[in-house]
């Protein structure tokens, strides 16, 4: 099965290239607007020779780890304090599901003033637009556990931080996957999209010269380095990760 | 309930509403118009002179609508262009060759000069830079990527041996806005910046700056283009008459700021105030003002020196680059005069 699918998307991704060269090739728009692929890739071809894509994907990733593990350590708390204690899920829970509905690109203003040019604003804005995400599935999950499984381990004498990391925690851990999932995938956009609005280094700040430039093909060049690391990291780190713990916890 | 199905009306109602004005002021092409770009900058008094001044509207006639359009930076106005939003702009050499080179059939050409220098390098006061010497580890801005004073920075900073931060380099060069670096400025968070006027002296007489340097006492002569009349080259086809027009009310209106100095500053700051809600101090601008020499002359080896500048930081594309054609011939019958 998986031969056949590789195949497939092989054939896939070589006929988009292809359209897109013929494309380029029959020039319905300048060359200036829209590259060929070719040129795509030699523009990455510069970046790597003058080291500035590795020295913008390593910002980025810096900022994405940083913001990302506080939305984790955060998110996981306040959503453990929501599921447990009812006057907390009754106002902050309420303002969480207001604040999740903006859109971290919209924490930028703020970032900017509070923090100014730095990485500790583009690393807020990265850690606020993921926080929302895994507190409301760290609440779901700590809410779906079986009742019996806490007073099981209250009778047995567990007891504070002892019932949440040995009981809560364990027993929410898929829901508390799918939560980082999504932060990630949050965090990630947060992360390029402060960095095009602080233009202040990063892949976001690459972008951004492609633009101020008018070099379409380096604009796009980095758009693939930021879709190729998302691929990369949904493939390798959390579909794994969701796969081990799905079967492990007996969901599959 | 009827409270809320009141509220949901609500807003509908404003959302639609909202909806209804976008499309209904959203802009058309229209043939008697020429829209006019430029910064409220001190190196653009001309366009914010001739307007205030009339000299544009006596030049230009009761037929031809002169709509002026207001920006912070160059690569907007390059985009504003692509997108025919504009028909002619002030702007500095940087966005003017990049529009030239980038746009299809080089559609933005150059017809005169508007200002020479008008750029420091400005060094904050509590920051250890005594010349180009102490600038590893520094944060030093400057207004927007791939424009003149950022061409002008990193050039700077590799003549004397600097990489940036993003090639590896020690040097940070943050890309913001003029008011942007202001807060900057005031807050500590940069070493310096390289700005045109008024932020200049601003930084300088307000904020306890230290100017290190003149920008034009880097260039032959000291002098360099830092603000240029540029235009879309299909509307100067279709247009040559309003184009002949507004030369000269740019030639007068140059003409007119050399000969009263003292009302072009008062002019320029009742123009801010009112169209920004915010003067600048009439010292300061005073004091701009004798920073800059305002002329027509777009002072071509300046032009040819910032495009070797740019493509050598990467700004002109890969493939080499030609200046040819980038100065339109705005001399047909009428004779211009040289301010």
């Amino acid at each position: 099965m998986s031969k056949h699918l590789t195949a497939k998307k092989i054939i896939f991704y070589v006929a988009i290239l292809a359209v897109w060269q013929a494309v380029a090739d029959a020039n319905f728009w300048p060359n200036e607007i829209f590259p060929s692929p070719w040129e795509v890739m030699q523009d990455l071809g510069y970046g790597a020779a003058d080291g500035s894509l590795f020295y913008g994907i390593g910002t980025s990733m810096l900022r994405l780890i940083v913001g990302l593990a506080i939305a984790i350590a955060g998110g996981i708390t306040l959503g453990i304090f929501m599921a447990r204690m009812e006057t907390v899920n009754q106002t902050i829970g309420s303002l969480v599901l207001g604040l999740q509905s903006i859109p971290s690109i919209a924490w930028v203003p703020l970032a900017l003033i509070w923090f100014g040019v730095s990485d500790a604003g583009i690393i807020f804005v990265t850690a606020i637009g993921a926080i929302f995400a895994v507190t409301i599935n760290t609440y779901t999950g700590v809410k779906n556990i079986d009742p019996h499984y806490i007073e099981a381990a209250q009778n047995m004498g567990a007891k504070g931080s002892q019932l949440i990391t040995l009981v809560l925690m364990p027993a929410a851990f898929p829901y508390l996957i799918s939560g980082f999932k999504q932060g990630w995938a949050f965090a990630w956009r947060g992360v390029i999209g402060a960095e095009i609005l602080f233009s202040f280094l990063g892949l976001g700040f690459l972008l951004n010269v492609g633009r101020q430039t008018i070099d379409v093909s380096q604009v796009i060049a980095v758009m693939v380095v930021i879709m190729g690391i998302g691929i990369l990291v949904d493939g390798l780190v959390f579909k794994r990760l969701e796969n081990k713990v799905m079967s492990r916890w007996g969901l599959r | 309930m009827n409270f809320r199905s009141a509220i949901a009306a609500g807003i509908i109602g404003v959302v639609t509403v909202s909806i209804a004005l976008a499309v209904f002021t959203s802009e058309q092409d229209d043939k008697d118009k020429i829209r006019l770009a430029f910064f409220p900058n001190v190196g653009h008094v001309v366009p914010i002179i001739g307007l205030e001044q009339e000299i544009f509207y006596e030049k230009l006639g009761n037929e031809t609508i002169v709509e002026k359009k207001i920006f912070d930076s160059g690569p907007q106005v390059i985009e504003s262009f692509f997108a025919r939003a504009i028909d002619v702009a002030y702007v500095g050499p940087g966005p003017a060759i990049n529009g030239f080179l980038k746009s299809e059939n080089h559609n933005i050409v150059i017809l005169a000069g508007a200002a020479s220098g008008g750029v420091s390098f400005v060094v904050h006061p509590d920051s250890d830079i005594q010349s180009a010497a102490d600038f590893s580890g520094k944060r030093i801005a400057a207004p927007q990527i791939a424009n003149t004073q950022d061409v002008s920075l990193r050039h700077y900073l590799s003549e004397h041996g600097f990489t940036t931060a993003e090639k590896g380099g020690s040097v940070v060069v943050l890309n913001i806005s003029n008011p942007e670096i202001y807060t900057l400025f005031i807050k500590s968070d940069i070493d310096a910046a390289w700005v045109p006027e008024p932020w200049a002296t601003i930084f300088v007489d307000e904020l306890g700056g230290k100017r290190l340097f003149y920008e034009e006492e880097l260039w032959p002569e000291n002098r360099f283009a830092s603000v240029l009349l540029v235009a879309r080259a299909d509307y100067v086809e279709s247009n040559p008459e309003i184009i002949q027009k507004l030369l000269q009310a740019h030639y007068d209106t140059i003409q007119w700021i050399n000969s009263n100095p003292e009302q072009t500053g008062k002019i320029f700051n009742e123009f801010v105030k009112r169209e920004l809600g915010k003067a600048f101090p009439d010292y300061i601008i005073s004091e701009a003002l004798t920073h800059i020499e305002i002329t027509s002359d777009p002072i071509p080896t300046s032009i040819h020196i910032f495009a070797e500048r740019a493509d050598s930081l990467g700004y002109l594309g890969r493939d080499g680059y030609s200046l040819e054609g980038i100065f339109y011939d705005t001399t047909p019958n009428e004779q211009k005069t040289e301010v």
